[in-house]
């Protein structure tokens, strides 16, 4: 993996990586800073990653675990689940539907919505990013969905509802 | 609901945000063509210590030459020269002090140092072991590494769960059973914190750190610094070549640029500073890394209050 693989990648997925980040962590400046410390981490330990194919899926995990550690290390009060308030920005008012009941979600049915449906990446690829069982992961999504129906009872609310 | 429509949730990607990421991108070194290297000198001259000592297999296993030779061999098989400079600025004989209440509890210590200048990289080791016989010590990161610890139970999702796991080399599941000996008390070594330049309040310029328990029983810690972030020349080179991404606005990509200079060449002189003032004559640089530990209570299944500590230590880097 050369430096020209790694930024191409790395710019192909700078929108699904700040939609991670700030799931996880809600303020933008903590999401920078898990984010530079993924990339400089998955850049160091580039060569242990042999299917370059399985970048997105390597590149996230290594996200998601730096935004774990980043959390645990907030005193308790600060790990609220929100996501930031960012009602200034023109969303929309389906936009601002829409948040309100990702705001609903616990992270562990957020991340894998956002994973699977926003990024496309198939259930065994989330399972491996979260380390959690494919069967786990369908329940999660299964339940992220029904929160969210609850939620938003006027739309449709997945168009892949297959899993 | 259509994809685009979970998306607009988010707003923007923040400008600052992707500006970050360009600069986090242009700050990667390409690496130089490689010569595998030296594993098998490496083997033999293990070897040889460890039939000279009885004591060698602890002592190699928690060092950087253990470390950079068994558990991240990228710099050994790609960056000889860096791999080079490492092993071959290796300070041993560390003077240090462990400090503050969590001293009284863990033997948390400097393994060795290596101040490779030439090659801007600052490397430590460290171990900790718990002082009293009925404490056993693991990392804070390895409890509920999964995410699935709650405060108040969901009724509808049967991954939720109010106790906390511990993952271990026996697994993952409730620290009674996960530990090696339940009977102990549980610590968990929390060391997040950054190694701050004597008694300043200035950082060294972490470049990654990693820890875990060995199978011996300690814990290790190992952390790389980038002392190229101290100079203004490397920090004016990471700019120096800087194109406007597409589709980004170039008035606002320069000014982003601008404050991210300034403020990495403004650390960049303070980090300086800080070493020059906290140098002694010797050339032995005094640092220091706050840490914390969390007993935890198998019974009630909670953490208790963190105690803390303190390493003071010295390195000699001229």
């Amino acid at each position: 993996m050369d430096e020209a693989f790694f930024t191409r990648e790395v710019k192909a997925r700078e929108r699904s990586l700040y939609r991670i980040a700030i799931s996880y962590l809600r303020q933008d400046a903590d999401a920078a800073d898990a984010v530079q410390d993924a990339l400089l981490t998955a850049w160091e330990k580039r060569h242990s990653l042999r299917e370059t194919d399985y970048f997105g899926t390597w590149l996230t995990r290594i996200l998601i675990n730096g935004c774990k550690t980043r959390l645990r290390s907030k005193p308790r009060e600060e790990r609220l689940n929100e996501l930031p308030d960012q009602a200034a920005q023109n969303i929309g008012e389906d936009g601002l539907l829409i948040r309100e009941a990702l705001n609903s979600l616990n992270l562990k049915y957020r991340v894998p919505l956002l994973l699977y449906y926003l990024d496309g990446y198939p259930i065994r690829e989330v399972a491996r990013m979260m380390r959690l069982p494919q069967g786990t992961v369908k329940s999660r999504l299964s339940r992220a969905r029904k929160l969210m129906r609850e939620k938003l009872t006027d739309q449709e609310v997945f168009e892949d509802e297959t899993i | 609901m259509k994809r685009s429509d979970l998306d607009r949730a988010f707003a923007q990607t923040p400008e600052a945000f992707s500006a970050r990421i360009d600069q986090t991108l242009r700050m990667l070194k390409e690496e130089r063509p490689v010569k595998k290297i030296t594993a098998r000198a490496v083997l033999a001259a293990a070897l040889i210590v460890i039939l000279a000592s009885g004591i060698a297999y602890a002592v190699i296993s928690l060092g950087q030459e253990w470390y950079f030779n068994n558990r991240f061999t990228a710099y050994q098989e790609h960056e000889p020269q860096k791999h080079q400079a490492i092993m071959d600025n290796l300070q041993k004989d560390i003077a240090q002090e462990n400090t503050g209440n969590a001293a009284e509890l863990t033997a948390f210590k400097v393994l060795d140092a290596s101040w490779a200048q030439a090659e801007k990289v600052f490397t430590l080791s460290l171990s900790a072991s718990p002082l009293n016989p009925g404490d056993e010590l693991h990392g804070y990161g390895d409890l509920d590494p999964d995410g699935s610890w709650v405060v108040a139970l969901d009724p509808d999702d049967p991954d939720t769960r109010t106790d906390h796991w511990l993952w271990t080399e026996k697994g993952f599941g409730l620290p009674q059973d996960t530990m090696t000996d339940p009977s102990k008390r549980l610590l968990l070594l929390d060391v997040w914190d950054e190694v701050y330049i004597g008694d300043s309040q200035v950082p060294l310029p972490m470049w990654m750190s990693d820890h875990f328990t060995t199978p011996e029983g300690p814990m290790m810690v190992m952390m790389e610094f980038d002392l190229g972030l101290m100079e203004d020349e490397e920090i004016n080179k990471i700019f120096a070549e800087a194109s406007v991404p597409e589709g980004m606005d170039k008035a606002v990509f320069e000014k982003n640029q601008q404050e991210q200079q300034t403020r990495l060449l403004n650390l960049a002189r303070d980090r300086r500073e800080a070493v020059d003032q906290h140098t002694d004559q010797a050339g032995y640089l005094s640092l220091r890394f706050p840490y914390r530990l969390w007993p935890f209570d198998l019974a009630a299944n909670a953490l208790g209050e963190a105690v803390e500590g303190e390493l003071h230590f010295s390195v000699k880097i001229r």
